[in-house]
């Protein structure tokens, strides 16, 4: 149902080209954005989430470069439009960028600029994409700070990012990112940098400016848990690939790939743990590879308890569809090889 | 296995442990205040055990566990360490050269392992050094127990001779435990030693603590922000809240009954990893920011963001105290709050 999906990725691969050797950091990811909802890639560092994100937004620095796919932006009036057919550097993904689609970023003091003001910042922002003076544009900002529950906003305009803590300053990027009423919000790990407390207030704050203002949110994250709180759509990287997509529920429910249950298995429980302390932890076997030293046929395979002998170190998998919008890429679900596996 | 309650033996006292680190203004460098990082801290770790402490970022966990070690000069009490021949010694007055023996037997793992490690040094310097400068090993003996240690980690001992650029981040925690293990320590500082881990590695790495624990007898200082982590590795859990400790416990009591509201509140926050039971609504939103510890409020630090504050929270300050079967808190109100710990599966 294409209607419903804001972006829908099609097998896009983003490639480094570095002196060393290609490093294939996305690699045939295929994912779509629901309107109003919210996706959560999630994946181990060098799973290459973060780098999807950017591509969406075109902001992939050299020697990176999307070699194939497609990423297609559908506004809800107009005409849709394939990402990356633009010029990353060109007026039309400017015009996107921040206006259609807004990213806040893991490290709140890096996202900011140290030497301006939260004020001038936010102004500077909403006068480049709303047609808007500069004191409207003021009142926009802090009515926005409001928004995203900073006590005295207007006050605040005039401090420095210094001056605030993590979880102020992790607000002030998500007003200024929701400044100009963006279709997608991209959250590249908000919430990791935080305390357990903010993180929390941080996940509400997020999830009623969703219901409020309706935009999707393409949310990446490390964390389970974070997943579980906030997502709707869940799809699992693993080195470049989605191995696993479907609903929340399902997918905490009933894992499929090998990997999203040998993830789901490693990770300590709140509650879980009491009485079964020395107990050992699951732990997935390995890590993960270095980007050069890419494993043969499925990725996973050398990591994976499940792997048939002979057949999965040889045959790159498909995504089969499992029916309730559930897919995986795994050997163990393709019908072609079920004789083999078997 | 090692049981806490049994073994009894203290390894190392803290008591009144203050650190504060003074504000200076001026031209003349006046001092104007004090940040009171670590406020009166008491706690004992007995032999054998892992003690958590836990808190928000701010709260003085870390700069505890570096005053034990004597990376900073605590600014008052004392820390009183018991060597394997049952001798107490007050490491807080000692100066540096004095401390060094003690060095030998008090190691730390850092957080960062990317910041920790010298990225100059190939990995058999920096597990070997330790063993060299404290005259344990020499030549060929410190390769050889260098190889055993890597391996005890689960490295390949072929890789001593690479530097740390050539390890992904969990294989060179994995050589920071080395180090820290090099020379048979009894205790181990554990700064948030998982924390810049991902799942799958975080998972190897504790399980690789563990076994090392139930292996060389240590006992570590756990000093962690992830609440299921710290279940799940902990026998003890301080927790700690504008540099006091607000509560103390074993593991399963703070967690199925914590008697601070401060906990309940830490505890409400983490993510479930279960869709099923979203607890928006039911969770506790702490209200605020952690308050300051250069200028914290009156009474009870944590009043101010309380649910459950009442006028004498804002005048008295709540001493820890034993509220029954060895559970401290510092509340008011402990034993007539009914607070929610963690909902067993």
């Amino acid at each position: 149902m294409p209607a419903d999906n804001l972006i829908e990725v099609k097998n896009l691969k983003t490639h480094f080209f570095t002196d060393e050797g290609v490093v294939k950091a996305v690699d045939g990811v295929t994912l779509e954005i629901p309107r109003g909802k919210t996706l959560c890639v999630v994946g181990e560092s060098g799973s290459g989430k973060s780098i999807t994100s950017r591509s969406i937004l075109r902001l992939v620095d050299t020697p990176g470069k999307i070699v194939e796919g497609q990423i297609l932006y559908h506004p809800s009036s107009g005409e849709s439009v394939d990402l990356t057919s633009l010029d990353p550097r060109g007026k039309d993904i400017r015009a996107l960028r921040g206006r259609d689609i807004a990213l806040i970023f893991q490290e709140p003091m890096t996202a900011l600029s140290p030497v301006h003001t939260v004020g001038n910042q936010l102004v500077e922002m909403i006068r480049l994409h709303l047609p808007l003076s500069k004191e409207e544009a003021k009142e926009r900002a802090v009515e926005m700070l409001g928004k995203v529950g900073i006590p005295k906003p207007a006050e605040r305009l005039q401090t420095y990012p210094f001056e605030l803590s993590g979880g102020m300053r992790q607000r002030v990027c998500i007003a200024m990112a929701l400044s100009c009423e963006p279709k997608l919000l991209i959250a590249d790990e908000p919430t990791t940098a935080l305390d357990v407390t903010t993180q929390a207030n941080i996940l509400d704050l997020m999830y009623d400016l969703q219901e409020e203002m309706g935009m999707s949110i393409l949310f990446i994250t490390h964390d389970l848990g974070v997943v579980a709180e906030i997502a709707d759509e869940v799809a699992v990287m693993y080195l470049g690939k989605v191995v696993e997509r479907g609903d929340v529920e399902s997918i905490f429910e009933d894992p499929k790939h090998p990997y999203t249950q040998a993830l789901l298995r490693s990770i300590p429980k709140l509650g879980s743990g009491i009485g079964r302390k020395r107990e050992k932890l699951e732990s997935v076997r390995g890590m993960v590879p270095h980007p050069f030293d890419r494993p043969s046929g499925c990725t996973f395979h050398p990591r994976c308890d499940q792997a048939i002998r002979g057949l999965c170190e040889r045959v790159v998998p498909e995504t089969v569809l499992l029916g309730n919008g559930r897919e995986v890429s795994c050997l163990l679900y393709d019908p072609e090889h079920k004789e083999e596996a078997a | 296995m090692t049981s806490p309650a049994t073994s009894g033996t203290p390894l190392l006292e803290v008591n009144n442990l203050k650190m504060y680190f003074p504000i200076q203004k001026g031209f003349f460098r006046r001092t104007v205040g004090h940040v009171k990082a670590v406020d009166d801290v008491s706690f004992t770790i007995q032999e054998g055990e892992t003690l958590s402490l836990v808190g928000e970022s701010g709260c003085g966990k870390t700069t505890t566990g570096r005053s034990i070690l004597r990376i900073y000069d605590p600014t008052d009490g004392q820390i009183l360490y018991h060597d394997e021949n049952g001798k107490v010694t007050d490491l807080q007055p000692l100066s540096r050269r004095e401390m060094q023996p003690f060095h030998r037997d008090i190691r730390m793992i850092f957080q960062d392992p990317q910041a920790s490690l010298n990225p100059r040094m190939p990995v058999l310097e920096i597990v070997g050094e330790c063993l060299r400068l404290n005259k344990v090993a020499k030549g060929k003996e410190v390769e050889e127990r260098v190889a055993y240690l890597l391996e005890r980690v689960g490295l390949r001992a072929e890789y001593m001779h690479r530097y740390p650029h050539a390890f992904s981040g969990g294989e060179r925690q994995r050589i920071g435990i080395a180090r820290a293990l090099a020379l048979n320590p009894r205790l181990v500082v554990a700064d948030e030693a998982v924390s810049a881990l991902d799942v799958s590695v975080q998972a190897q790495t504790l399980n690789v603590l563990q076994e090392l624990q139930d292996e060389f007898q240590l006992t570590f200082l756990f000093i962690a922000h992830d609440l299921s982590v710290v279940e799940h590795i902990s026998d003890r859990v301080a927790v700690m809240y504008v540099g006091r400790l607000v509560e103390l416990a074993n593991t399963e009591e703070l967690f199925y009954n914590p008697k601070h509201p401060y906990t309940e509140a830490l505890m409400s926050a983490v993510p479930i990893p279960d869709p099923k039971q979203r607890k928006r609504g039911r969770r506790i939103r702490l209200e605020g920011e952690v308050a300051d510890p250069a200028n914290p409020p009156s009474g009870c630090y944590f009043h101010p963001r309380c649910r459950y504050a009442t006028d004498r929270c804002q005048s008295e300050t709540p001493a820890l105290r034993d509220i029954g079967g060895g559970h401290l808190a510092a509340c008011h109100h402990a034993e007539e709050l009914e607070l929610k710990g963690v909902v067993a599966e």
